[in-house]
Parts: C-alpha cells; structure tokens; sequence
C-alpha cells in the first residue's frame, strides 16, 4: 500500500529516486503548509504566519481557502472585523458548502452586532452540517437570546446542553431561565452543570449564588464553600459567602471574605457596597461612608449604595446629607418604597414633618404590608397631631400583627408607647412630653429598620452585579 | 513564592547560545541515543521558509553541533523509536516532510516512505484516463472540465493547470503529465510513535502519522508497511498533535488533537476515531502524563486544563502569558511528572498537577522545550526560542520538589483595607452638620430653587435670543446680523439649508416692523433656490424714524424689555404660517451731538 521510494542505498538522491523524475515535479501540493499556519497563528506569531499565507497565496494564485481561513481569523483577532468578513466571504465562494467558514462569518456579524444576519448564517450552518455540535447550537441559542426569541433561544440551549454537556452551555442555558425568573429550573440545571464538570469553580459559583437567590442559604453555602476550596480567592464566591455570614451577623467574618475579594477586584460595586454595609453594622460609621463613596463613585447611579449611604449618615446624624442621597433614591428608583420612607425619616429628622408624613403615606401606599413603616407612619401623624390618621394606622398595624408579619421588638415596643395617644385622642390634646419621647424612639426603630433594609439591600445589590456579569 | 525560593534556582545555567539563529518549531526536537552508546544527542530541524535556502537537520553533542544536514522540503516533526532487536542498539530517527517520511540510522539516510494518495474525484481520474488514451485533448474542453470539480478537491497538478493563463502552457504542461495518473498528496500533519510489546526503555515502537486529510496510519518500524489505518474522528478534523499511550499489540489509545478544537481518542481495532473533548478555544500543545494518562491541554487564551482519559474535565488554571509549548518534565527519580509550559516573554512554569512548583526563565519567548537526557546528564531541558537562541538548563541533582504551599489565605487575610484617613475638614463637617442641620438643609433647598430658577431663565432667555434661530424639521437656519450705528442700518440676514440632501425651494422672507420706528428698503424677499448644505444671504437696509415725538408717545408699543425690534418671518409660498419667525432686537441709536 505505502508507495515507498524502495530501500535506496544512494544517500544524498535519496528525494530524487530515478524512477520517474516527471513524477517529482509533480506541483506540491496545495496544503502543504496548512499545519505551519495554523501552529504559528495559534502560538500568536502572526506576522511569521501573515508571511506564510502571503506565500501560500501567491504560491497557489489566491486558491488557498486554508489561508483565506486564516488571514480572516486573524483579521477578526485584531480587530479589523469588516475585513475578515469579507475574506470569508470570498472563502465561502470558494467552497460553498463549508459549515465552518459559514460559522466564522456568523461570528463576524455577531461582534457586528448585526444579530438577526448572524443567525441566519448559524441557521444555514446548521443545514449544511450532517450532525450539528454543541458550539452552533450555543452560538445560535446567544443569537436568539440577543433577539428577544426567549422561547427558541431555551431550546437551543436545551439542544446544546444536550449535545455537549459544556460548561459554557450550561452557563448559558442558567441566564436564560434566570432572565425568565424560574430560579427553580435554573437550580436544577446548575446542578447538572456541577456534576458534570465538579471541577469548575464558575459553575459551583454561580450555582451557589442561584441557591442564595432561592433563599436556600445552607445549599448556598456548601456549593460556595466548595467553589472556595478550588481558588481560594475567586471574588465571585467570596462575595457570596460573605453576603451568607453578613446575614448570619457574622460582620468581622464577613468582613474577611470581602477583604481577600477586594484585593482581587478592588473596581466590584457590590464588594465596595457590601463592605460598607458591614463597617455600618459594626458602627463605625466613618469607614462605612468612605467605602459606600467609593462604591459609589465606581457606579454613580446605583441606587442601592445612595440608599444605604442615606442611611448611614442619618446614623452619623446628618440628616442633611442624608436628605440628599434619600432624595436621588427616589428620583432614580420611585417604585420602592422603601426610598420613600427613608426620605421620609430623614425629613423628620429635619423638622418638616409635613412633608415627611407625605413620604412616608406614599410609601404606605406603595407597600401596604409592610409593619415598621406602618408604624413610623403612626408615629408621624401621631406628632403631626392627626389622630385620626393614628387610628387608621394603629388599626393597620394591629391588622398586621395578627395576619402573622414578623414584629421587631422596638417596633412593638413604640407602638406600645404610642397607644396612649391612641387613647388621648379622645381627650383631643396630644402630649407634648410624648411626642418628644417619641421621636427618641423613632431615631432607633428607624435604625434597627434600616439595619434590616441594609441586609436585603446587600444581597440585592449582589444580585443585581451578577446579572451583568 | 517566597523570597528565598526565588534567589536559589533549581536550574543550572549550562549553555545559552543567541547566535544560533535555529527555527525550530514543537515537536521539531528530540533527544535520542543516536549512535547507541548512551550518550544522547538533540536532533533538531531548523525551518526555512525561503525558496534558497533549505531546511536543515541539526545534531548537538552536548552543546556542540555536530551534525548539519539539507532536508528536501519543510520538516514537520521529528521522531526518534527502535525499529529493531539488533544489537547494538541503534534507534531509527524519522523526519517528516510533506508527504514522506525520511528515516535515518546512524545519521545516514536509509529509508524514504511517502503516505498513500488521497482518492482522486471519479471526474478527475476519468477526465486524465481519457487523455492517457487518447493521447489528444483540446485543453479549453480540459479547462472546462476541471472546474466542474471543486478546487480543493482536484489534484495539485490540475489546480496547477487551472492557474495557468496562457492556453500555450496549459498544453505545453498537459503533455507534459499526459502519460502519469495525477496523485493528491496527503501531508502529514504530526507525528509520534507507540510501542510495540513492551514498555521498555529500549522497546521497539511504531510511528504513528497523521494527514491533513484526518487519517491515522501507524506504520510497521520494520519495513514500514502500514499496521493499521484510521480516520481521526467521524467530523472532518485534522490532526494537530498525536500522543499515545499503551502497547500497540495489546491494547492502546492515540490520542489526537485537532485544528477544530476537538480532542479524539483512537482504541485499538478502531476505524474511526471518537471525539472526547471538545474546546472552545484553539490548542495549542497538549500532553499526556503518563501513568494516569491525564490529558493537559494548553489553549489559546492562556488556558491550562486537565482532562481525564475519558474526557471528564479535572481542573483549569490560567496562566499569567498566552502559552507556546508544552514539554512533559519526567522526573523518574522522585517519581513525579511535571509539565513544562513556556509562555510569551520567557517565562517557563512548571506545574505538578494543578499546581506550580518551579518557574526558569529563558531569554525570549520559548519555542520548542525538551527535557531528558543530554550526554551524560540525566535531566537538562534545551529551549530553543522563537528568536532563534538555544538553551540549556541542568536540573540540579539536589532539586527538591516536594510540597510547598504558595500563598496561603491567611497571609492574604493579613492586609489590611486600602481606605482613605478621615481629614479634619471631613470631621469639622460633619459635626457642623449634626449642630444645624435643619439650617444646612433650608439654605441648601433655598439656593438650589435659586439654581434652578436661575437656569431658567437662561434657558428662556436663550430660546427668545434672535441670532441663530433654526427649525429642524424643516432643515433650515436663520441667522441675523446688524451693521451700523445708526440712524442707518443693514441687517443681513443667513439663511441656511441644514439639510445635506435636499434643496429649499419656494421660501420667502418677510420683514415686520413698527413703522413709526423703521422704515426698511424691502420688507419681502423672495428666496431662491438653496442648494443642500449650503446658505443664501440678503441683506435690507433700515432707516430709523428719527421723530421726537414718535419715540415718546408709543413707548406703549416698545418691547417689555425696552428695546426696539424687526421681526422676520420665513414662509412658504401658499402657507399662511411661517416656517420660521425671529425677533431682532435692534441697538439703539447713538446719537452724536
């Protein structure tokens, strides 16, 4: 079978055997250098790889489709997208039916942000391939998810998790559920995904942030421990962990996480935010402030760092300051209601307690259920001196505590004290002396309030990172 | 890496020669027992891509040269195996260029064999068959022929013809092949070799070749016949890397990297190979460590990742520059294996496991890296560089490799947050604050409302202004202008076509004033066309009404602000509403006395 040059014993004729010279001219052949291009390209000698396929193609006339192949790709690799798109272009004319130079192209149009071209290209891929692999499924499932095409974008990723059992799949796959809010599926999935590759450290990651998302904390927590155990400083996770230890109270172990994180990724908004959140939790105020600026000053429109920076300076008693954050909250974020109340305790920190009331009904109004702002709001038209806007709240209140709402202690504790103005009411003459002791009370319902707020708010912060990532 | 670690190198600086000007590329360089008497050589290929000058293949003795040799073509990769039992043993070293492999013992030439052909098209074979016949062809019918066929799938000889021009040479070339078949070679891609029985220091082995059109031939080391023959994998793949692990009569897998990204497995009895793995990003190197038979593969974007024989992922590291080779660092001694990986800029790391336990340095970018033995030397690794240098470092017999924990968390731990110190303005401040608060924030809403009025006005003020006026939706642009002292004026007016791709056509001015201050030369003006992008001026002059009285008695009539104007107007022919008004506050006159 091996057409071998016989065993000849002339050592330096040894490539000229006289057999048939017509034979040895025969041209080379036209893929000789393949190998060299693609070694050199990959290793990223590109202009010791530009220098070969400039004279591939002089060599074969501009026929070389391999080399067309490359210089695209290289091309894209620097960046020149246009011009590789039109060198595969030229490729696929060359040979119409390669699925693989119709993928490259779709890679093209996609960095071109030009979606629905770069599907239909995959699609066409995916007819000319006999047996389409996991890669075109993913990249056509990315193209459908840029589209808007949920549902099919699902399917395709379904198709490649199938086909692949590839991390970035199921990765994919993950985003696609989450952005459809079924974290249970999501869940279920990133399962799968662990089992299938223990080893990776994003899957285990991201699983136990999903597992955080669902509230299943103790999951979380393995599944993040685990991902720690492989890279001890993978930022990712320790924001995870420490967001669990932060809610456990655990602020100096929490604190610790955060530290190692922040070396790694000290531009993290939610790391910067979180760290914040914990020096307010320890009191130390000052620290809190240049963490939550600093936070702040990588992502100026956050809203949840100028909510919890409103916070902490209402806790410095500065309710100034605190005033302007609580108000760029709700500019930015007028849904929760949470920046209302917060807008309002700090109007009532600054004696305007008209307007404070205002805030804090539309918060009511916006979050009915809600037992501490009920109360505050009590409070406030208890001092405002309308008491029959007390009652109405005080009814509320009384509403919600039987409905079975978790009752802070100090939230109890000043309705308790409120109701003999419920009381006085009657009388008609609200208590002077009352009011006073009241608004004492208040600065610490607000604060254990906030306290509360700034554990959510923390983990919601946390959340909202990920998605971008 | 502790400081103490970094100043005693395990290595041993033996030579380092920049003038070599080698090119030599992975899996070019080999270390073998050439003459059979324990003292290893390096046989090496320095590439040259120049028509002039040929390849050549080089052997060190130690650090000297002591060997140069031409080779036909462009070497690909270089194998070095025992073919035989014969004493003494002499191992058979195989150079692969194009589609032959050329075998040398004792540095002599002595065998050449060349991979089988690819099939030709049936219209291809059909189309010579016929010209061998007849003897007789009309080379436009040939021409015609031929690119019926898919360019990549004809021969080399017919895409030769097809890239002729001239119809003269076409038929000089065809006779000239007119009475052979035409061959389409099949270049091997890479290759290694397998052993045969025994696993064995000196055990006989097979080469395995790889094609760029994905078969697998392994080759019997005697009369190199072909043992077996296979496809890499059953999607078209082509094969970038070989390694192999157990005894080709018993039982074997070939392990074969692809360009596509594709790592396929080949058992033994296999016709077809199977994908394993496949990654996302190009490979660039790959080994297999022997013993666990764990698959490390370096990719493109500085990926390190580590995959078990059946493909399950193990772990991924990520180094800190793109990598450019891998060599597989035995240590037989302590019984370990290691994997060399060079990276950009002459970093060499060198991972056990996951984990990195040594780095050395070589002067640039490292392209090529073996390790074994040199001379008498049990352990040296030679590092030949992109830029041409060649280096040898001898592994000190003292090296110690145990377990040493890198940085560990708790000294991370220890560093504490890079915040700011709190100043004394920012303490003053705040205290400030706690004091009046109420008042801070009453002058601050006071003079934010004043801020925000104030911007208003402005911005009225800048809305009513008269110079510059536009209408976008109608793409033009008025601008004004008044010369003079007065009492006589000229007011030039600009009217500008914003538009870049139309013209203006049918537009009229018309001046507005109170005739008790002004008297104007035109109060209408008629508009021609105005091309796009481009503006029309007209002028008008305006003579002040220089009556005392007047200026008394209808103050009544003067703006709110106290200044006189000229309103301009800019209308369509037949629309009663102007596309375009402006006021044109008029400068008082200055009165000379």
């Amino acid at each position: 079978m091996l057409l071998n040059g016989k065993g000849l014993a002339s050592a330096n004729r040894m490539d000229k055997p006289a057999k048939d010279i017509l034979d040895c001219s025969e041209p080379p052949p036209m893929e000789k250098l393949n190998w060299l291009m693609h070694l050199q390209h990959i290793r990223g000698e590109i202009d010791f790889c530009k220098k070969i396929i400039n004279l591939e193609l002089a060599r074969s006339d501009g026929k070389n489709e391999y080399a067309f192949f490359k210089q695209g790709s290289i091309l894209k690799e620097e960046g020149h997208i246009q011009e590789a798109l039109e060198i595969f272009q030229k490729c696929l004319k060359m040979n119409p039916d390669n699925a693989i130079i119709l993928r490259e192209m779709a890679k093209c149009l996609y960095d071109m942000r030009r979606f629905r071209l770069a599907l239909n290209a995959y699609l066409e891929a995916e007819s000319l391939l006999k047996n389409p692999d996991w890669k075109l499924c993913y990249f056509i499932a990315q193209c459908y998810l840029k589209l808007g095409n949920i549902e099919k974008a699902k399917e395709y990723a379904h198709k490649s998790v199938k086909m692949g059992k590839q991390e970035e799949s199921y990765g994919l796959l993950m985003k696609i559920l989450v952005s459809e809010r079924d974290l249970k599926s999501a869940i279920a999935v990133s399962n799968a995904a662990t089992e299938c590759c223990p080893d990776s450290v994003n899957m285990l990651t991201e699983s136990g942030l999903l597992y955080l998302k669902a509230g299943q904390s103790q999951y979380a927590f393995e599944r993040l421990s685990q991902a720690l155990a492989l890279e001890p400083s993978h930022s990712k996770a320790l924001l995870g962990i420490g967001c669990i230890t932060m809610k456990h109270e655990e602020y100096d172990v929490a604190l610790t996480k955060f530290k190692i994180a922040v070396l790694h990724e000290p531009e993290s908004v939610a790391l910067w935010n979180n760290i914040g959140v914990c020096f307010y939790a320890k009191q130390k105020f000052v620290a809190a402030i240049s963490c939550l600026k600093r936070a702040l000053w990588i992502a100026p429109l956050n809203w949840k760092i100028i909510y919890n920076l409103a916070l902490v300076y209402l806790a410095t008693q500065q309710p100034a300051s605190a005033f302007n954050f609580a108000c760029a909250a709700v500019n930015l974020r007028p849904d929760v209601a949470e920046c209302f109340a917060l807008l309002g305790y700090t109007l009532f920190y600054l004696k305007d307690a008209e307007n404070a009331l205002k805030a804090l009904s539309h918060a009511c109004a916006s979050a009915p259920n809600d037992v501490t702002m009920t109360a505050n709001a009590a409070l406030l038209t208890a001092v405002t001196g309308d008491f029959k806007s007390v009652l109405n709240y005080m009814k509320k209140y009384h509403e919600l505590v039987e409905t079975g709402e978790n009752v802070p202690n100090e939230v109890s504790r000043l309705m308790e004290s409120l109701a003999p103005i419920h009381q006085a009411d009657q009388t008609g003459r609200a208590d002077r002396e009352d009011g006073v002791v009241d608004i004492n009370e208040t600065s610490e319902n607000v604060a254990k309030n906030d306290a509360d707020m700034a554990g959510t708010e923390e983990s919601g912060g946390k959340y909202m990172e990920e998605d971008e990532v | 890496m502790s400081r103490s670690e970094l100043s005693v190198s395990r290595w041993l600086e033996a030579h380092t020669d920049r003038g070599a000007g080698l090119t030599t590329l992975p899996r070019n360089a080999i270390l073998t027992d050439i003459v059979g008497n324990g003292d290893y050589h390096l046989v090496i290929t320095d590439l040259k891509l120049d028509n002039d000058t040929k390849s050549r293949l080089k052997v060190y003795k130690g650090t000297l040269m002591t060997h140069d040799q031409a080779l036909s073509n462009t070497p690909n990769s270089v194998i070095s195996f025992y073919a035989d039992l014969n004493e003494p043993r002499i191992p058979v070293v195989g150079v692969a260029c194009g589609s032959e492999l050329f075998l040398y013992k004792n540095l002599k030439p002595f065998y050449k064999c060349k991979v089988p052909s690819c099939p030709l098209s049936e219209q291809e074979s059909e189309l010579w068959k016929t010209l061998m016949e007849k003897q007789d062809f009309n080379s436009e019918d040939i021409i015609k022929e031929l690119k019926k066929i898919p360019f990549s799938l004809l021969s080399s000889r017919s895409q030769h013809i097809l890239n002729l021009e001239s119809p003269l040479k076409i038929e000089e070339y065809i006779r000239k092949y007119i009475n052979s078949m035409p061959t389409k070679e099949n270049v091997i891609t890479c290759m290694s070799t397998i052993e045969k029985t025994t696993h064995d220091k000196y055990s006989v082995n097979c080469p395995i070749i790889g094609t760029e059109f994905g078969n697998i031939y392994i080759l019997d080391p005697q009369n190199f016949s072909i043992l077996h023959q296979a496809n890499t994998c059953n999607v078209k793949a082509t094969p970038f890397i070989i390694e192999c692990s157990g005894l080709y009569d018993i039982e074997f897998r070939i392990i074969v990297a692809c360009r596509e990204g594709y790592i396929c497995i080949l058992r033994k009895g296999w016709l077809e190979g199977k994908s394993l793995i496949q990654i996302t990003n190009d490979i660039v190197d790959m080994v297999l460590i022997p013993g666990d038979n764990f698959i490390t593969v370096a990719t493109a974007d500085k990926g390190l990742h580590c995959y078990t024989k059946r493909g399950q992922k193990l772990w991924s590291a990520t180094t800190t520059n793109s990598i450019t080779c891998l060599c597989l660092v035995p240590l037989d001694h302590i019984n370990m294996y290691m994997v060399a990986v060079g990276m950009k800029n002459g970093l060499i790391h060198l991972y056990h496991g996951r984990h990195l336990t040594d780095f050395t340095v070589a002067p640039d970018t490292p392209s090529v890296i073996v390790f074994g033995p040199v001379g008498q030397e049990e352990n040296v690794m030679v590092i030949v560089t992109m830029g041409g240098t060649i280096s040898f470092k001898i592994l000190k017999r003292t090296a110690d490799f145990s377990n040493r924990n890198h940085e560990s968390v708790p000294v991370l731990q220890g560093k504490p947050l890079p915040l700011p110190k709190r100043s004394k303005l920012f303490l003053e401040q705040s205290l400030r604050e706690r004091q009046s608060a109420v008042e801070i924030h009453q002058t601050f809403q006071q003079d934010l409302l004043r801020l925000r009025l104030t911007t208003a006005r402005a911005l009225v003020q800048n809305l009513s202004d008269q110079s510059g006026v536009g209408n976008e939706k109608e793409n033009i642009k008025l601008s004004a202008q008044v010369l003079g002292l007065g009492p006589k004026f000229t007011v030039i007016l600009t009217l500008e076509n914003i538009n870049p791709n139309k013209v203006l056509t049918g537009l009229s001015v018309t001046f507005h004033s109170n005739p008790i201050f002004y008297t104007l030369t035109t109060y209408i003006i008629t508009v021609p066309l105005i091309p796009p992008s481009l503006s029309y001026k007209m002028e008008t002059r305006v003579q002040e009404t220089m009556s005392e009285t007047s200026s008394e008695t209808s103050v009544a009539e003067l703006e709110p602000a106290g200044v006189k104007v000229i309103r301009v107007f800019v209308t369509r022919y037949d629309h009663p509403r102007p596309i375009l008004a402006a006021t044109i506050n008029m400068p008082p006159t200055e009165f000379m006395v």
